[in-house]
Order: C-alpha cells, then sequence, then structure tokens
C-alpha cells in the first residue's frame, strides 16, 4: 500500500510540470483578454473625454481629459505586456521549435517587454496633453519594429507547430522502409516495386516541403515594411506560404497511406 | 285684315309594324324520339370520357418505368497478406490516420495568436 501511495504521488510530481506549462499558457490568454476587454473600456472613456476637453476646453474638462489620457495610455501598454506574455509562454510550450529559434524568440520578447517597461515609466510623469502626445509619439514610432518582431514569432510558432507533425511523419516513413525490408519475402516483386516507388514520391515531396520551409524561414527573419499594413501584407504572404508548405506535407502523409493500403492486401 | 288659316296639325304616321311570318309548327316529338336522343347524347360523353381516361392510363405506363429493385452485391473483401497481422504494420497503420487526422486539422495561423489592432496617434486638434 505504501508502495502504491509513493508511486501515485511520483507520478503527480512528474505530471506536474507538464500540467504547469499547459496551465501557464491558458492563464496568459485569459489574462490577455482581460486586458484587451480593460483596453477597449479604458479606450472609449478617453475618447469621450477628449472630445468633451475640444468642444469646451474647459479647465475641468482638460483636466479629465488629461487623466482619462494617463489612464488610457497605461492600459494600452498593459495590453501589449499581456500579448507578449502569453506570446512568451507558447515559446516555452512549442515542441517543434528548434533551441536557437526558441532562445531568438525570447529574446525579442524580453527586448519588447523592456521598452514597454520604460514607456510605462514616462506616463505618471505626464502633466500635460502635449506630454502625453510626446508619450504616446514614442511607442507609435517603436510599434512597427514591435509589430515585425510579433509577426516573426507568430510565423515561427506556426512553422514549429507544423514540424512537429513533419518529425513524427519522419519516423513513421523510417518505420515503413524498416517494415517492407525486412518482410521482403512476404511481398511480391510487383508490390515491392510499387511500395517503392512511392517511397520516391516520398522523398520528392518532402524535398518540396523541406525547401518551402526554409523560403518561410528566411522571408520571416528578412520581414520589413514602409508601414504597419506593408508588415501585415508580408506576414499573409508567409501564412499564405505555410499553407503551401501543409500541402506537400498533406500529400506525402497521403503517399504513406499509400505504401500502408499496398503491403495490407495480397493483389 | 289676313288671317291665317291654322296650320294643319300632321299626325304622326307610324311604322307599319312587320308582323313575324308565321312559323310551321313542328310536329310534336314522342318520348320515344326524346329518350333515343339522350340515351345517345349520354352514349357519346361516355366514349369520349373512356378513351380520354385511356390514353392517360397508358402515358403514365410509358413515361414512369419502375425499375425492379435487385439486392446489391456485397463486394468483395480483398485477402489480407501476412504483413498486415504484423503488430508494426498495425501501429505503422494507426500513425497514418493519426497524421492525417493531424494534418487535416492544421490551420497556418493560430486565431488565439492574432496581435491586438490598437489606433495610437491619441488626434488632440493642435493647440
Amino acid at each position: 500500500m505504501k508502495k502504491f501511495t509513493a508511486f501515485v504521488i511520483l507520478l503527480f510530481l512528474l505530471l506536474l510540470p507538464v500540467g504547469h506549462i499547459q496551465a501557464a499558457s491558458q492563464q496568459a490568454y485569459q489574462d490577455y483578454l482581460f486586458q484587451f476587454s480593460q483596453y477597449r473600456q479604458k479606450y472609449s472613456e478617453f475618447q469621450v473625454a477628449k472630445n468633451t476637453y475640444e468642444k469646451f476646453k474647459t479647465l475641468e474638462s482638460q483636466t479629465q481629459a488629461l487623466s482619462a489620457t494617463k489612464t488610457m495610455l497605461t492600459q494600452r501598454a498593459q495590453l501589449l505586456h499581456a500579448y507578449l506574455v502569453f506570446l512568451s509562454e507558447k515559446v516555452t510550450e512549442e515542441e517543434g521549435l528548434t533551441n536557437v529559434n526558441r532562445g531568438l524568440y525570447q529574446s525579442l520578447i524580453r527586448t519588447e517587454l523592456t521598452f514597454l517597461e520604460g514607456h510605462s515609466q514616462l506616463i505618471p510623469s505626464i502633466n500635460s496633453i502635449e506630454d502625453a502626445t510626446t508619450v504616446s509619439e514614442q511607442l507609435e514610432s517603436h510599434y512597427q519594429v514591435l509589430q515585425i518582431a510579433i509577426r516573426q514569432i507568430v510565423a515561427g510558432l506556426s512553422v514549429g507547430r507544423l514540424s512537429v507533425i513533419s518529425r513524427n511523419f519522419d519516423k513513421n516513413v523510417s518505420a515503413a522502409q524498416t517494415l517492407v525490408n525486412t518482410s521482403a519475402g512476404l511481398l511480391s516483386s510487383e508490390k515491392v516495386a510499387t511500395v517503392n516507388r512511392w517511397f520516391l514520391q516520398i522523398t520528392n515531396k518532402k524535398n518540396l516541403y523541406q525547401q518551402k520551409v526554409e523560403e518561410i524561414t528566411r522571408d520571416s527573419t528578412g520581414l520589413t515594411g514602409y508601414n504597419v499594413d506593408d508588415v501585415d501584407q508580408k506576414f499573409n504572404e508567409i501564412l499564405g506560404k505555410i499553407g503551401e508548405a501543409k500541402q506537400y506535407l498533406s500529400d506525402d502523409i497521403s503517399y504513406l497511406g499509400e505504401v500502408v493500403r499496398t503491403i495490407k492486401y495480397l493483389q | 285684315m289676313n288671317t291665317q288659316p291654322p296650320a294643319p296639325s300632321i299626325e304622326p304616321v307610324m311604322p307599319p309594324t312587320v308582323q313575324p311570318a308565321p312559323q310551321p309548327q313542328a310536329p310534336p316529338r314522342s318520348p320515344a324520339t326524346i329518350i333515343a336522343i339522350v340515351l345517345g347524347v349520354l352514349l357519346v360523353l361516355s366514349v369520349i370520357v373512356g378513351f380520354s381516361l385511356y390514353r392517360q392510363r397508358v402515358s403514365t405506363t410509358v413515361s414512369a418505368p419502375t425499375p425492379t429493385p435487385e439486392p446489391p452485391t456485397p463486394t468483395p473483401t480483398p485477402a489480407l497478406s501476412a504483413i498486415a497481422a504484423k503488430p508494426a504494420f498495425i501501429q505503422l497503420e494507426e500513425a497514418v490516420a493519426t497524421l492525417s487526422a493531424a494534418i487535416a486539422a492544421y490551420t497556418p495561423q493560430d486565431e488565439a495568436l492574432t496581435p491586438p489592432t490598437l489606433v495610437l496617434p491619441l488626434g488632440f486638434a493642435q493647440q
């Protein structure tokens, strides 16, 4: 009984980190959604206060507009912070990332978090609408760099998810080749020839997949743009290429299915 | 003093009414003739109705022939090879099914990762 209890405790302790990682990502996502909802509310209040101030130009409306602007700026920085933390958790969780890419993405996130912390520290010292505009412009001028970093990481995570499937696929192709080689005596020469043709198709398609992934990595690493919209357009092109890579892998998996069907039946 | 004689009164002349020529009186029909006419009309009507019903039935039968359903023949199951019983093959077959499901479920963009869209400029009018 004692041994069983010890085994259960050990199993719980072993599974705890996995559960913790999953919970960390989900908790970060929930926090991001909460901060987004808060931001929408604060932005709406800011707009009302700004419009009132611009309409009446009274001292009271100016004070209220300044207060609402500072609150909104603080919440905006918190929202971006929460999003970056969520992204960081996803990078930690994603099994398909190489250690090099994981380190690179975490470094990008740390840089952006440092910028946001510096930006947030300026907000309490805002004393006028002009100050608020200046502080806001600091984020505006950096926003494109932030957007590029975010899109590089998101593209990397998408390729990472595809890499997990690709690695499993490679393992199973090797298993299928071993199975055919060790069971050659059980297959007719026609069957062996057919299976080998499928393996050749698999290799060719896998090369196309690999070339596409390399192209995506090049595009993502060198992602730039004249403005945020331009960055967005180039990011969508990268997503299109990820879709093409997915199609190559999908074709390859169907070819492996053909190998399985060929060796399964006598005729 | 001349006195005018009174104008003679003109009597309205009625047009002469034309008296219709006396029709020759048809000889009265006997009850047997009337019955014969009625029966004749009924006979003609029944022939017309019967013919149209017959044509309708014939045309329906020709236009929609219903095929006799045949019992479906079961597809013969091809014989399995000796490899199909190996645990390595069963494992491989399951793995391919899992891979197919995983690639079908894959989408290039995780919607949760879409970055927030922000309107950055504060938009205060120039002082």
